[in-house]
C-alpha cells in the first residue's frame, strides 16, 4: 500500500497546531482578565526599559515620571522596533512598582489622558515581568481559582513564553 | 491572648526564656538537655542576622537617609510630625450616594481605623475643605506640556497636608492615570500617595483621590472603606508587610487564624477577591500586625500620652515573644519541647 506522505504530514500539522491552539483556549480561559487588560489597552507591548526620568514640576505644576522604551513587540499603539516615551503622574507611587532601566516588560497601557498620562491597565495587572530566558511570568495572584479558601494547594509563578504569550494576546486583542 | 502572626515581627524583643534543669521522672535526658541549650544559644546568638531576612512584618516605609535629611535624622522613619494630622476635603459629592457631609464621615471612619489603636499616638482631624471641588475642568494641560492643578493639592501646598479629592465622574482618574482608568474599581478606587518630604523626617503633604465610579452602590463601599484605609495607612507611613502571607503561598497551609490575623497592609490582592468580603473576613480593621506597626511609629510614650487621653502607654502593653521548637522523628511524632 502506497502511504500518502503528504496527507499525513498535513494531518499531523493540522492536529500539532489544533492541540496548541486547545492549550492556549485553555490558558486565555483561565485568565480572563487577559481580555479585559486588551479591551481597556490604548497600548500593548513588549519591552525594554531604556530611560526613567522624573520630570519636576514648577510652582503649581506636577511632577510626571519619562519611560522610554524600546518596543520589541507591537500589537497596539506602536510598531516594532520603535522607542516609545510614556508619561505618568509621579503620584503614582502607591501601589505601581516603579520601572528600572534595562528591564524588560509586557505592558498594557491605557490610552493617554487629555494630559499625555497613561498608566499600567489595571494598576500591577497591566504589567508583566519577562525573565532572562524570554518568558512571561504569570504571578499566581493575577489567576483563579478564588476565593482563597477554594484552593489549598500552593499556587506557582506559571511561566509562558512570550511568544505563546504574544499569541493569546492578538487573540485577545481581536476579540 | 490567641496569636495572629505567622511570623514574628520585625521589632519584637525576643528573650530566650532559660528555664532551670527540670529533675525528676519525666526528665529530658541530658543529651537532650545539651542539645537544647546548644540550640537556645544558637538561635540567640543568630537572631540579629537572620530576622531582618526572614521577618518582615509591617514596619515604616520610608526611612531617613544620608542625602536631603538633616544628618541627625539618619535612620529615622518618616512620620506626621507628633502624629497630629490634619487632612482637607473635596468640595464636591464623592458620589449620589455619598454627598460631602456623607463622604467626610466615610473618609473620617477610615482615619479612625488607624487613630483607634489604643497603643498609637495618632489623631486625625478634618480640618476643612479644600478651595474647590477637584474635577477634570481644574486638572489643565498647559500649552507647553506642563500639568496644573488646584494649589492647594499641589505638594507644595503644604497648608493643606492631607489634601483627599472627591472625584465624583472619575475625571480626575481618568487625567491622572489613563483613559478608562475610573472604571476600574479592583485598582483606581482609591489612590495617592505622599508627595512631600521634610528634611526633619516628617511628612509635609499628601494625595489622595477617591475614585466616584466606585461608590455608586451601597454594595461597593465596602471595597471602597477597605482600599481607602489601606491607602490612609500609607499615607501614615506604613510599608506593606508580609506577615501571614502563607494565606497566598499556602506554604505552610493557613489556618483560620493566619486569615483572621492578615494584615490589612499585605502587599498585592489576588483578583478574584472582588468584593473583598470574598477573601478576607472584617477586611478594613487593622490586625494585629498593623496596630503594632502603627504604633511602633507613632508609640504612645509617657512624654505624649497626655496629649491622646484614653490610649496606652506602647512599651508597657508590648509583649515577649516566648516559644518552643518540637523536634519529632521523620514521622512528625514523639515531639521534644525545647523552650527558647
Amino acid at each position: 500500500m502506497a502511504f500518502n506522505w503528504k496527507l499525513i504530514f498535513s494531518s499531523l500539522l493540522f492536529l500539532a497546531l489544533l492541540q496548541c491552539s486547545t492549550a492556549q483556549t485553555a490558558l486565555l480561559a483561565d485568565f480572563p482578565k487577559l481580555r479585559q487588560l486588551a479591551r481597556n489597552s490604548g497600548y500593548i507591548f513588549s519591552g525594554t526599559v531604556i530611560s526613567v526620568d522624573r520630570l519636576a514640576g514648577v510652582q503649581g505644576e506636577i511632577s510626571t515620571i519619562r519611560v522610554t522604551f524600546h518596543v520589541e513587540h507591537a500589537f497596539r499603539g506602536v510598531q516594532d522596533g520603535e522607542t516609545v516615551a510614556i508619561r505618568e503622574w509621579a503620584g503614582l507611587s502607591n501601589d505601581a512598582p516603579r520601572y528600572r532601566r534595562g528591564e524588560r516588560l509586557f505592558l498594557f497601557l491605557y490610552p493617554p489622558s487629555q494630559l499625555g498620562l497613561t498608566s499600567p491597565v489595571g494598576g500591577s495587572l497591566g504589567r508583566f515581568n519577562v525573565d532572562r530566558e524570554g518568558a512571561v511570568l504569570l504571578e499566581p495572584h493575577r489567576i483563579p481559582p478564588y476565593p482563597i479558601t477554594a484552593s489549598p494547594a500552593a499556587p506557582e509563578i506559571r511561566k509562558i513564553r512570550e511568544h505563546d504569550f504574544a499569541r493569546m494576546v492578538r487573540r485577545a486583542a481581536e476579540e | 491572648m490567641k496569636p495572629e502572626f505567622h511570623t514574628l515581627e520585625r521589632s519584637h524583643s525576643i528573650e530566650a526564656n532559660l528555664p532551670r534543669p527540670k529533675t525528676g521522672l519525666f526528665a529530658p535526658s541530658l543529651p537532650f538537655r545539651v542539645a537544647c541549650r546548644v540550640v537556645r544559644l544558637l538561635v540567640v546568638a543568630l537572631m540579629p542576622l537572620v530576622l531582618p531576612n526572614t521577618v518582615q512584618a509591617g514596619g515604616p516605609r520610608y526611612v531617613a537617609g544620608i542625602s536631603y535629611f538633616d544628618p541627625a535624622t539618619q535612620g529615622v522613619p518618616l512620620t506626621w510630625a507628633q502624629g497630629t494630622i490634619s487632612y482637607y476635603t473635596d468640595q464636591g459629592d464623592l458620589s449620589s450616594l455619598l454627598p460631602q457631609a456623607s463622604a467626610d464621615a466615610f473618609v473620617a471612619d477610615a482615619f479612625s481605623r488607624w487613630t483607634g489603636v489604643s497603643t498609637a499616638a495618632l489623631s486625625a482631624t478634618q480640618a476643612g475643605h479644600l478651595g474647590e471641588d477637584v474635577s477634570g475642568q481644574n486638572v489643565i494641560l498647559n500649552p507647553d506640556g506642563s500639568i496644573t492643578l488646584p494649589a492647594d493639592i499641589l505638594p507644595s501646598a503644604v497648608a493643606t497636608p492631607i489634601a483627599i479629592v472627591y472625584d465624583f465622574d472619575g475625571t480626575v482618574t481618568d487625567a491622572l492615570l489613563g483613559l478608562g482608568a475610573s472604571g476600574s474599581c479592583f485598582t483606581n478606587a482609591v489612590f495617592g500617595d505622599v508627595d512631600n518630604f521634610g528634611t526633619d523626617a516628617h511628612f509635609l503633604h499628601a494625595l489622595v483621590i477617591m475614585n466616584g465610579i466606585c461608590a455608586q452602590t451601597s454594595s461597593q463601599l465596602t471595597d471602597m472603606k477597605y482600599r481607602l484605609v489601606r491607602v490612609v495607612g500609607r499615607v501614615l507611613g506604613l510599608d506593606w508587610s508580609q506577615a501571614n502571607v502563607n494565606v497566598f503561598t499556602r506554604v505552610p497551609p493557613w489556618t483560620q487564624q493566619d486569615l483572621n490575623g492578615l494584615s490589612i497592609m499585605h502587599a498585592v490582592d489576588e483578583t478574584g477577591c472582588v468584593p473583598i468580603t470574598l477573601c478576607f473576613p472584617n477586611p478594613d480593621q487593622p490586625k494585629m500586625d498593623d496596630r503594632g506597626a502603627i504604633s511602633r511609629l507613632y508609640p504612645v510614650t509617657t512624654q505624649n500620652q497626655g496629649q491622646f487621653p484614653g490610649k496606652q502607654l506602647f512599651l508597657g502593653n508590648t509583649i515577649r515573644i516566648h516559644g518552643t521548637v518540637l523536634f519529632v522523628d521523620s514521622r512528625g511524632l514523639g515531639a521534644k519541647a525545647c523552650k527558647v
